[in-house]
């Protein structure tokens, strides 16, 4: 079938591909130091809340600030460095038009790392500014912010140049986040908040938003794209998959404020977001029921690909943690759950079991294809994705569970609220061995990398899959 | 039949945006009538915010009183429902996301003597060995017995004294616990 | 009202503007004329449809997804 009107001088998958490296790697590279930095704060966070005089003496240490850096590191290191990674590379084979402006992201990148740096250290010596995901100092932003400014503006430019007429589904969530987070990022840094509860509103439609408007399109733009194409099948109803988008881009914004239920603001103000999470049901069903319509009767080759392993569960998780904001936005669920260990669980399912494991399956597409080599050992690639889907699977669990009891006793007065803290400790502890066995995992996919990019040549284990890409460039 | 099936959405989807929209600006327009109060806030009240921000008190503490009959927040005795007025402008917000440890909107009304609260940021285990709070013994500073004269040192429990030493709160600690008297209901806010 | 609050509704606004506009954009540009050609975007000449990609555990790879998912197949196949 013809997909699309393709114009003369068209790049072949492989010279795009080519093209991509030096920027996707570098992005992605980044992306996973912050990863490993990020995952050692967590275990450190972890670790202190129910070993709480562990290094207790160390002011910088303590887990008021090891546990918002452990959020900012991820957010604004690994989930959207090597997030932006992936969706450039998206758009290049997707526009068929190499990225743009690469050797300015390149630089922005730098910037980018460095100012996360700075950053970083602020929040331990205790200049954090104190917003829960807006703690990294202004000052520390608006560099972040800059750079993505100019990976927008690479985007743009890939979609004005673009040599394919119709835009597949996955370029509109992507040019779709690459506007919205600048925007988002722009607001939240403007001094012009200037009442608490005004600026609570602010923080938690800035938050809210950042996940469903820019983490969120990229693990869909992902989905969209390498589910079909390891298949080798079209998506079931690309019409339905259209809807999706234009849901989430209507009634997402307005979530935001599902955080404050029961707070000191307007209550009309909560009763809308609600609503809007509610009628977000809609996207979430019509993405789901494509993801499963066209994975099904494919289970064989979902397994037998790295990529789709995470690719798969990621959607699977992302359907699950959307219906699962949905049913706690309403004010019943929110009396209970409200405050308690089950929230943060739920924000690691949208964090980890979506985002990060989408974004693991990209990366085992993307990089044998962009350096044109092979992974190493295919048993350390099952090692990595059982450690962590296991990981996040006991984390959930563990938290969830004791948050719906924690959540119950908390609204029983007859229960001391000393209760509510010791009956939550083991399963803080096993929220402990699960960020370890991420921790094992994470270690794992940073040492694969590390040998493909840094040690190849050895005798690969995985089947050369693109010999006809070597032939051409051979000749 | 998809062709205006997707128009079809994109009508209602202009009408939603239009309600949302409509009804917003108006009604925020009427509600912000009220003038905004002036705060008298003493020296030591910000520091103290400033320094409950810096440890990050708010990752385990909620400042947040759900009104009664929504969540067991009255009866445990944490205070009315929390106002905009009771944040006194302090920026940034606290209002906090978890209880890990209690609401602590009202608890200089629960809590009035800084001398429990000197013990408690010391060492929590002090105050209740359950408590999984961290300490913050760099808000404190330890000299010997015999220095600082007329000055007592924290009434610590067996497990937890220096021989030979005491432990006095520094400015920082102070400042802390005045702005951790002052979230009091009956206090905060407006006259 | 209070600035924020009012820079908070108008980017509401703006976001939920542009998605508007851009939706109008599409609607008129053609967007929405074959949407099932639309599916078909991912594939092209070197990686066409009906061909799996990425079978990296699979110890006997076929990658034409109309056949059985068995027997022995060099990994090549027939492209183009």
């Amino acid at each position: 079938m013809d997909p699309g009107s393709k114009q003369p001088n068209t790049l072949s998958v492989s010279e795009l591909d080519r093209k991509a490296r030096s920027v996707v790697m570098f992005l992605i590279l980044s992306g996973i130091f912050w990863l490993l930095f990020g995952t050692l704060l967590a275990l450190v966070a972890s670790l202190k809340m129910h070993l709480p005089d562990w290094l207790g003496t160390a002011g910088w240490l303590t887990f008021g600030r090891v546990r918002p850096l452990h959020l900012n590191t991820m957010v604004y290191g690994w989930a959207s460095l090597t997030g932006a990674g992936v969706a450039l590379w998206l758009l290049s084979r997707l526009l068929k038009v190499p990225i743009m402006l690469r050797g300015y992201i390149v630089v922005a990148g730098v910037i980018w790392n460095i100012a996360l740096l700075i950053g970083s250290i602020q929040i331990l010596a205790g200049n954090s500014r104190g917003i829960e995901w807006l703690e990294l100092p202004v000052a520390t932003m608006v560099p972040i912010l800059l750079s993505v400014i100019i990976m927008s503006a690479s985007v743009l430019m890939m979609l004005v140049m673009r040599k394919v007429k119709q835009l597949y589904v996955s370029v509109w969530y992507l040019i779709a986040a690459f506007l919205w987070f600048p925007l988002l990022a722009v607001v939240s840094s403007l001094p012009i908040f200037d009442t608490p509860t005004v600026q609570a509103s602010m923080n938690w439609w800035y938050a809210h938003n950042v996940l469903g408007l820019w983490f969120t399109p990229v693990g869909l733009a992902a989905a969209y794209y390498f589910i079909p194409k390891v298949l080798g099948r079209p998506i079931y109803s690309y019409g339905l998959s259209l809807l999706g988008f234009w849901g989430l881009a209507l009634f997402y914004n307005w979530n935001g404020f599902h955080h404050l239920i029961g707070g000191p603001v307007p209550t009309w103000f909560v009763t809308i977001s609600i609503s809007a999470s509610v009628m977000m049901i809609i996207p979430v069903v019509v993405v789901a029921v494509n993801h499963h319509m066209t994975v099904v009767g494919s289970f064989r080759a979902v397994i037998n690909s790295p990529t789709l392993r995470f690719v798969v569960f990621a959607a699977m998780s992302y359907t699950f943690v959307s219906l699962q904001g949905a049913m706690q936005a309403l004010r019943s669920a929110n009396e209970v759950i409200h405050f308690t260990h089950f929230v943060v669980a739920h924000a690691h399912i949208g964090m980890y079991a979506f985002v990060t494991m989408m974004l693991f399956g990209a990366c085992y597409y993307i990089i044998p294809r962009i350096t044109m080599r092979e992974w190493h050992s295919k048993g350390l690639i099952k090692w990595h994705f059982w450690l962590t889907a296991i990981g996040i699977v006991i984390y959930t669990v563990a938290l969830q569970g004791i948050g719906v009891f924690q959540g119950f006793s908390m609204i029983n007065p007859d229960v001391p609220f000393t209760d509510t803290v010791t009956m939550t400790v083991p399963y803080l502890v096993a929220r402990s061995v699960s960020g370890f066995l991420m921790t094992a995992g994470h270690l794992i996919f940073a040492w694969l990398i590390f040998r493909m990019v840094w040690r190849p040549g050895e005798q690969p284990a995985t089947p050369l899959v693109w010999n006809k890409i070597r032939e051409e460039f051979a000749s | 039949m998809m062709r205006n099936t997707i128009l079809l959405f994109g009508i209602i989807a202009t009408f939603a945006i239009a309600m949302f929209g409509l009804t917003i600006l108006p009604k925020m327009f009427i509600d912000e009538a009220v003038k905004e109060p002036t705060y008298f806030t003493p020296f030591e009240v910000t520091e103290g915010h400033r320094i409950f921000v810096r440890e990050g008190c708010i990752y385990c503490h909620s400042k947040q009183v759900r009104p009664e009959g929504y969540g067991a927040d009255f009866e445990r005795g944490w205070g009315r429902a929390s106002v905009a007025t009771d944040y006194r402008n302090l920026l940034p917000h606290n209002l906090g996301t978890m209880r890990t440890g209690p609401d602590l909107a009202n608890i200089g009304a629960r809590q009035p003597g800084r001398d429990w609260h000197y013990l408690n940021l010391y060492q929590p285990r002090a105050i209740n060995e359950h408590s999984i709070m961290p300490p913050f013994p760099w808000l404190f500073e330890v000299v010997g017995e015999e220095a600082r004269p007329g000055r007592d040192g924290l009434r610590l429990p067996e497990q937890y004294r220096i021989p030979g030493k005491k432990v006095l709160p520094t400015d920082e600690a102070r400042y802390l616990v005045t702005y951790l008297i002052s979230l009091d209901q009956q206090i905060a806010g407006v006259d | 009202m209070s600035a924020g609050a009012l820079i908070l509704v108008l980017s509401s606004l703006l976001i939920i503007g542009g998605g508007l506009s851009l939706f109008l954009w599409a609607f008129f540009s053609g967007q929405f004329d074959n949407i099932q050609r639309g599916s078909m975007l991912p594939f092209d000449e070197e990686e066409p449809a009906g061909k799996r990609t990425d079978q990296i555990f699979g110890d006997e790879e076929d990658l034409d997804q109309n056949k059985p998912y068995k027997g022995e197949e060099k990994i090549r196949g027939s492209r183009k």
